[in-house]
């Protein structure tokens, strides 16, 4: 393979997780490790690192009671299988039949395979077995009928490398190979429920020559090399999970060197690489599969750390974007940490965080996930591009039984639904919307050190923006060393989370007035009260300067249309009105602050 | 490191068991664990890490430690 995604990498922080006793990052961890591609030897260290992790029972997800009949050797699958479903949260006990024995294992009533009461029983079979579809049928047919609800698997019979006739194997319908073909797709398409483990394709993946060594088929009939343990392992316990449900519903991207090459608010829309030259061509070719996985009804959703307005402008406008802004169910752009935006995600959807795959090139943010939402599954994607499809392909997350017309459509369905619970919220009651939010407010007095968040909201913001004053952090800085002036920054979590620093307020006294310089708030937190909240800190403002006057200016833009009645709406007096800015005052013994949701919080 | 530094790190790894210290005459009888599965893991661990292959005949003929090192010497040098 191609070696893109590193073991040792993994391998390394998986133990120092299990040294450090953080077995759910640990757990999270191995199973990213027991997907890749490994030799016997690195299996074998994994492994071992397994009965080092304590499982706990409340990640249990029931038991599997697997048996293995096969006409080969399966002994290297035990120890990697038993690892591998115990990782993914079950309680696992395995049979493993006597070797080459499995029609009397099945037709005898008392044997081994019956007393073990499996819930799962796999048939391995090889080309040297020989055997008809009917044969097979039977086989079921028994099974089924002595082991009612038991979950049959059956493997594809990996059709050998060698062809005694040559090209001849794939057009003459008698050769061996043309028979096993369509022996194997009897089992895919069998109408007896009967799960097929494609193990052919297993081996084309792997490599034909390196699935078979000779040698140990010869020594101890070992039908595949010891060194495609790990992936048979992988894929049976892949096959388990989706018959249990357990598969992933959601991929969370991110856009900067995941989707595209580049930053887009620096490179801008033409900078960013996309769809032209071999990088631009790489990123186009994981959009082409992320929509093909959002046509099967894997949710595709956005967690970009940008402004909204930046991050959906190439899903509007760039002409070699394959993902449109209707193929992304969620679509979360602001600068707060991803572990929030994620959870938000999985909260608005209604699914499980274990549901969600999280894609993003940062390892700085892969670490973050990890460490904070464990069970969320974070691909370590390769630093090159070219090897993102592959990369999450390999890693067979979204396994599914079977494909509904649902599942066609589920994006659509939870675009809709999404829209509809916000809107259900506001107009329902929006009061009750707002206090289950539980928010609390945090006033911040800016200093040098601390106003970078502040300057960068001011200078980005257009909608809720009084005035629409740039600085640079120089001068921002050398402002904030004037004693007249006064600036607050204002944080709001709520119970989803921080939501960092959304508003900013400046302030210059003259005299006995306090003029407002700045007012801005991110559009996020609109409507919350956040606007009555950061009017009584200005209030407060005022009283601890001994002003008797606020005086406010609305500059309007094209876009700040949204606070042209902000001032009036808070008791505010028009007193001049110049072309560029209309003037307000407020005499502060007339002033009064209306109840609003927001609890005050002391900075700790 | 010589080969014999080398193999027992790979022994060390295959059983994990830090106490090993190969010698030429230890056996499969010396070290627990050592049974025809492990053989195979143990082979193929000793390949990986020499980049070297064994045949068929070898792998079930070797005797002893002093054995494998001598065909790892050989191999090393042709291949």
């Amino acid at each position: 393979m191609s070696g893109a995604v590193s073991f040792p990498v993994l391998y390394a922080a998986a133990e120092a997780a299990v040294a450090a006793g953080c077995f759910e990052l640990a757990r999270s961890l191995w199973i990213h490790c027991a997907d890749l591609p490994l030799s016997l030897a690195q299996l074998s260290k994994l492994t071992h690192l397994s009965t080092r992790i304590d499982v706990t029972p409340s990640s249990k997800r029931g038991k599997v009671r697997l048996a293995i009949l096969a006409s080969c050797t399966t002994d290297h699958l035990r120890e990697p299988l038993v690892a591998n479903l115990t990782m993914r949260g079950f309680e696992v006990e395995l049979y493993v039949s006597p070797f080459d024995s499995i029609q009397q294992e099945v037709l005898n009533a008392d044997s081994g395979l019956y007393a073990f009461a499996p819930t799962h029983v796999l048939i391995w079979m090889t080309a040297h077995d020989s055997i008809h579809f009917e044969q097979l049928m039977e086989l079921w047919d028994t099974l089924h009928g002595r082991l009612p609800g038991c979950q049959l698997m059956q493997t594809t019979v990996v059709i050998p490398a060698e062809r005694p006739l040559g090209g001849l194997e794939s057009r003459l319908d008698s050769s061996a190979s043309s028979l096993i073909r369509e022996l194997n797709e009897k089992i895919c398409q069998n109408p007896n429920s009967v799960l097929p483990v494609d193990l052919d394709w297993l081996s084309c993946r792997v490599g034909k020559s390196r699935w078979h060594d000779p040698r140990f088929w010869f020594h101890s009939r070992h039908a595949c090399s010891p060194d495609a343990t790990a992936v048979v392992s992988s894929e049976i316990t892949r096959q388990i999970s989706a018959h249990l449900g357990l598969s992933k519903k959601c991929i969370v991207l991110d856009l900067d060197g995941t989707l595209w090459g580049g930053v887009v608010a620096d490179d801008g829309l033409d900078g960013i690489q996309l769809g032209e030259g071999p990088l631009g061509e790489a990123f186009s070719a994981f959009q082409i599969y992320l929509k093909s996985l959002k046509e099967r009804g894997i949710i595709l959703a956005v967690c970009s750390k940008n402004d909204e307005t930046t991050a959906r402008e190439p899903f509007q406008c760039h002409t070699s974007m394959v993902l449109k802004e209707q193929d992304i169910s969620l679509f979360v752009a602001n600068w707060e940490n991803k572990a929030d935006g994620i959870q938000l995600i999985a909260q608005t959807l209604g699914i499980g965080l274990e549901s969600l795959v999280f894609c993003d090139d940062n390892p700085a943010e892969r670490k973050l996930v990890r460490d904070f939402l464990p069970d969320v599954y974070t691909v370590e994607l390769p630093e090159d591009p070219s090897h993102y499809v592959e990369t999450l392909d390999g890693l067979g997350l979204f396994e599914q039984l079977e494909i509904s017309e649902e599942d066609r459509v589920r994006t659509e369905q939870y675009r809709a639904n999404s829209a509809r619970t916000e809107l259900k919220k506001r107009i329902g009651s929006l009061d009750g919307y707002l206090k289950d939010l539980q928010m609390t407010g945090y006033v911040l007095e800016l200093r040098a050190e601390n106003c970078e968040r502040a300057v960068q909201l001011l200078n980005k913001s257009n909608q809720f923006n009084l005035m629409t004053r740039r600085y640079s952090m120089r001068e921002f800085q050398t402002l904030l060393k004037s004693p007249d002036f006064a600036a607050r920054a204002f944080r709001l979590t709520d119970r989803f989370g921080d939501n960092g620093v959304i508003a900013v307020l400046t302030t210059l006294q003259k005299g006995d007035e306090l003029w407002i310089q700045d007012w801005v708030m991110s559009c996020r937190v609109l409507s919350r009260g956040m606007e009555d909240f950061t009017f009584g800190a200005l209030l407060e403002l005022s009283r601890q300067k001994s002003c008797r006057a606020i005086i406010g200016r609305f500059r309007p833009t094209q876009k700040n249309a949204l606070v042209a009645g902000l001032l009036a709406g808070l008791g505010f007096t028009p007193m001049t009105k110049s072309d560029d800015e209309i003037v307000y005052r407020l005499e502060l013994s007339g002033a009064k602050l209306k109840a609003h949701p927001i609890l005050s919080g002391r900075e700790s | 490191m010589d080969i014999r530094q080398e193999l027992n790190r790979v022994f060390r790894d295959v059983f994990s068991r830090d106490e090993i210290h190969i010698l030429d005459h230890t056996t499969a009888a010396d070290i627990p664990g050592w049974d025809s599965l492990a053989h195979i893991s143990l082979v193929l661990a000793v390949e990986e890490h020499f980049q070297i292959r064994f045949a068929m005949a070898e792998i079930t003929g070797m005797k002893d430690v002093g054995e494998m090192i001598r065909l790892i010497e050989i191999k090393r040098k042709v291949e």
